[in-house]
């Protein structure tokens, strides 16, 4: 659990994301994802595969990373399981959280 | 009924959850459900942990009573710190554009959705927040 969330930075950033992303983990993402504030990211990519359960600090790392790396950023979610996306839906994220099964690239 | 009384910091919020959760697991087959009512408790602890208590430390009670013979689940917190009804917060604007969508509240939406009733009560200078879901027959033993 100590790896790191970020697992490559760039226009497209990927993120991994498992196991409890909860009010004990989820500052660790930010803490993560404010380490990309001033860079050129045009895409973020949360594979979401290994995630079994997401609270609202976990979604306000999600909303923390529209908001702060500009509108233009895409965030896209790959994989989730159902008790993730009920929530992310529950909550109107995927407004412009792109939920998808797979991802090429 | 079962009970426990917690030191209210982030490191027990896994034990806080864990009490909860051990018994859902076995009278609730839903999983989702589980995940729902799972994520309603840990928005009400880790605002009691957050909040609660600002000059000093205190303690949070969970009192739990699944199903009798009503199918209703009750899940009780209570804390003795600053007074504070979360059913008075505004709700989140949730057409709201991602630029103006406020970061606060999403936690006291999240668990007013999913439980059938959340109640809120001051009494001899504790807070106590009470939910109660209804747990369906076909949620039952499937």
């Amino acid at each position: 659990m100590s790896d790191k969330f970020i697992v490559q930075i760039g226009e497209i950033t990927k993120v991994n994301l498992s196991g409890k992303l909860d009010a004990i983990r989820a500052p660790l993402l930010m803490e993560e994802l404010k380490s990309l504030i001033g860079q050129s990211v045009k895409r973020i990519v949360f594979y979401a595969q290994d995630l079994e359960y997401i609270s609202s600090a976990g979604l306000r790392t999600i909303i923390f990373a529209k908001q702060k790396l500009g509108a233009d950023t895409e965030l896209y979610m790959i994989g989730a399981q159902d008790t993730v996306t009920d929530v992310i839906k529950m909550s109107g994220l995927d407004n412009f959280l792109y939920l998808q099964g797979s991802y090429e690239g | 009924m079962k009970k426990t009384k917690i030191r209210a910091v982030l490191e027990n919020l896994d034990e806080m959850i864990d009490f909860i959760i051990a018994d859902l697991n076995s009278c609730v087959s839903d999983k989702k459900l589980v995940n729902l009512i799972r994520l309603s408790c840990e928005e009400v602890l880790v605002n009691i942990i957050s909040y609660a208590y600002p000059d000093s430390e205190g303690d949070v009670e969970i009192i739990q009573e699944i199903p009798g013979d009503n199918g209703e689940i009750f899940i009780r917190f209570i804390d003795d710190g600053f007074p504070y009804n979360p059913l008075l917060n505004d709700e989140p604007d949730m057409d709201a554009s991602i630029e103006n969508r406020k970061i606060g509240g999403l936690g006291v939406y999240l668990y007013k959705t999913i439980m059938d009733s959340v109640i809120y009560e001051r009494k001899e200078g504790k807070n106590i927040l009470t939910f109660i879901k209804e747990i369906k027959k076909d949620e039952e033993g499937k």
